[in-house]
């Protein structure tokens, strides 16, 4: 009798989905879902607003990373205005942009998968959270928290506070940056940098630990996408897009982001409320490609900075094709973060008073396009003569990353769960390639670690043949 | 060292009234070296400056029948398992102040009786006006424990 396992909520990830996974007759997996079940509506209810509202509406669209909804926000705004705004300000919304990023990737490495990658999938889960990582490691649950702290130090300290932060604006940025400011966060940034290369080191030696995972988790294949620059180097600001095909091969280089539409259009599948993005020329699902860290990583030659490059040759070593190694991706990352704030905080002219481009709207569009902890943001505008949104456009990163999801799920689903017995573990694994690509589902007031997970086995009259909660 | 952590959501109204009440007290002098934080919710990173503190005063709202109602409780430090990823308790805090750490701060959760919670950047009219009472209540019960706190070190000590 055909069987259906649903868990839901999937836990330790930003806002609500479940997993569907249906049995065949003989108890196999045939078929998985994940499934985004909470809409927000912002593109609907912000039309009719003043283009200039925008920025800040658009930063409550998430808690976790109202920066990088600023970020792009401003971009499109920029793109309204049609003014090209001061380099102090690209510099300092970018370094406000990295603080972002590394404080987001920290969140999502130490506090919702370092559970199961210091205690093992198979930990019993109520144990299996920061707090038993604390008891287990205490340094690793300190260095988590103090890299949070880092981030939303320098996030609070540019924008003036740590979450929705209305520093950004159309045209640049409200204030320029302080020596004393300045002082602080180039204070932060070496324990930031230690903290990073310890943590990559004993990732690094627990890799060999999840040789089963990262081959179950690599076995979907799929395009990459990203923004890079005129050096080839990891950007999360500016310049063009690039796609990049299973093998590494170039798909597409030097796509304006202006003319996103051209070449990416958005599939709805009827069992999500998260469209699916995909490359136009190759159509659907060929078309589907990654974003975020991995794909980050794997389009650019190098990072652009001496200690990520460094790291970067060990990762380049691996099969970066595995969503697993998002996690090793995104440690990359945050040492990246850290170098080029210090980079930036060094460039002359950064304490320069010039940091805001004014004017009145000239063009009735605007596109920004950035990079968001979780992989490129696009929001796009159009506005009527009185300034008014008529129409907004947003794919979040975490929509390019949907059918990659859920086709993950299906193989994981496939390896590890067997219907004739449900265990834990394997259903953790199945949220585990989830957590990997640290969705966001945007839902910035829920408790997650409070939620339960209820697993059902459903038979096709309907009835509960078997359920596990926790 | 005291700490003085007000938590809520300043656009559902009386939620905002732990921020309120700490952003008052940060703006009066005080006997006692005071580090005043404001938040939405509580999350893991509070839990580095909780390690520096001898007192931590937890000031939240909550739904209850009498509107402006401060009750006050002792928190001690919860240990095993516990939700710990970007809301936590009170306890869960001082545990891991004690796991991480290795201290044990005196905590004190003082919470205030709201009445809307509802979509607003504004406190309910009727905690509006009690708000400087209240505030001048939370500063009394805050000195007074941490009188007790800062005795207790030095005769340990």
């Amino acid at each position: 009798m055909a069987q259906q396992i649903v868990i839901d909520p999937v836990t330790r990830i930003e806002g609500h989905a479940k997993i569907t996974i249906q049995l065949n007759d003989a108890g196999a997996v045939e078929d998985a879902h994940f499934h985004v079940t909470q809409l927000r509506g912002f593109e609907k209810f912000c039309e009719g607003r003043p283009f200039h509202e925008m920025p800040s509406l658009m930063a409550r669209i998430c808690g976790i990373c109202p920066v990088s909804h600023l970020v792009a926000s401003a971009k499109a705004c920029d793109a309204l205005l049609a003014v090209r705004i001061p380099p102090v300000a690209v510099d300092l919304r970018r370094i406000l942009n990295l603080a972002q990023i590394a404080q987001s990737h920290a969140l999502s490495f130490f506090y919702l998968s370092s559970p199961d990658l210091l205690l093992g999938m198979d930990a019993d889960p109520a144990s299996r959270n920061l707090f038993g990582v604390a008891q287990m490691q205490p340094q690793l649950a300190r260095d988590g928290v103090r890299l949070r702290q880092i981030g939303q130090q320098i996030i609070e300290l540019l924008g003036g506070k740590r979450i929705h932060p209305a520093w950004v604006v159309p045209g640049g940025v409200s204030e320029p940056l302080s020596a004393d400011k300045r002082d602080q966060i180039l204070a932060m940034l070496p324990q930031g940098v230690e903290i990073a290369q310890r943590t990559l080191k004993w990732f690094k030696s627990i890799l060999p630990n999840y040789a089963d995972e990262i081959e179950a988790f690599g076995s979907v294949r799929t395009l990459f996408m990203g923004l890079t620059n005129g050096p080839d180097q990891l950007e999360m600001y500016d310049g063009f897009l690039r796609i990049i095909d299973a093998d590494g091969q170039l798909v597409a280089d030097q796509l304006e982001p202006d003319s996103y539409e051209q070449f990416i259009t958005e599939m709805v599948e009827p069992w999500s409320f998260l469209k699916s993005p995909f490359y136009k020329p190759f159509g659907y699902p060929a078309g589907i490609f990654r974003v975020g860290p991995l794909a980050r990583l794997n389009i650019v030659k190098s990072c652009g900075t001496p200690l990520a490059d460094e790291a970067l040759v060990d990762f380049r070593a691996l099969d970066t094709q595995s969503s697993f190694h998002y996690h090793y991706a995104r440690l990359i990352e945050i040492l990246y973060c850290w170098e080029k704030i210090d980079e930036l905080l060094h460039t002359p002219d950064i304490l320069s008073d010039h940091v805001r481009a004014y004017a009145q709207p000239n063009s009735s569009e605007g596109v920004g396009v950035s990079e968001a902890p979780r992989g490129t943001l696009m929001h796009h505008y159009q506005i009527d003569a009185n300034g008014l949104i008529t129409r907004a456009n947003l794919i979040i990163a975490t929509g390019h990353n949907n059918y990659a999801m859920d086709r993950g799920v299906l193989e994981v689903a496939k390896r590890y769960v067997n219907g004739a017995h449900l265990s834990e573990g394997m259903l953790n694994r199945v949220e585990a390639v989830i957590r990997a690509f640290d969705p966001c589902l945007s839902c910035s007031t829920h408790a997650i670690g409070q939620m339960p997970l209820q697993i059902q086995l459903i038979n096709t009259d309907g009835q509960v043949v078997h359920e596990v909660k926790r | 060292m005291i700490l003085i952590i007000g938590y809520g959501n300043p656009l559902r109204g009386d939620d905002a009234i732990g921020q309120r009440i700490a952003e008052r007290i940060s703006r009066h002098s005080t006997r006692y070296e005071v580090r005043v934080l404001t938040a939405y919710q509580l999350t893991p990173e509070l839990v580095e400056p909780i390690s520096h503190a001898q007192l931590v005063v937890f000031i939240d709202a909550r739904v209850d029948q009498v509107v402006g109602e401060i009750l006050l409780e002792t928190v001690e430090p919860l240990h095993g398992a516990g939700a710990f990823t970007h809301n936590v308790s009170p306890a869960a805090l001082l545990g891991a102040a004690r796991i991480l750490y290795g201290v044990t701060p005196d905590g004190l959760l003082i919470s205030i009786a709201g009445t809307s919670f509802d979509y607003s950047g504004e406190l309910s009219p009727e905690l509006s006006l009690m708000l400087p009472m209240m505030t001048k209540q939370v500063q009394d019960i805050i000195d007074t424990h941490a009188r007790a706190t800062i005795e207790k070190e030095t005769h340990h000590a």
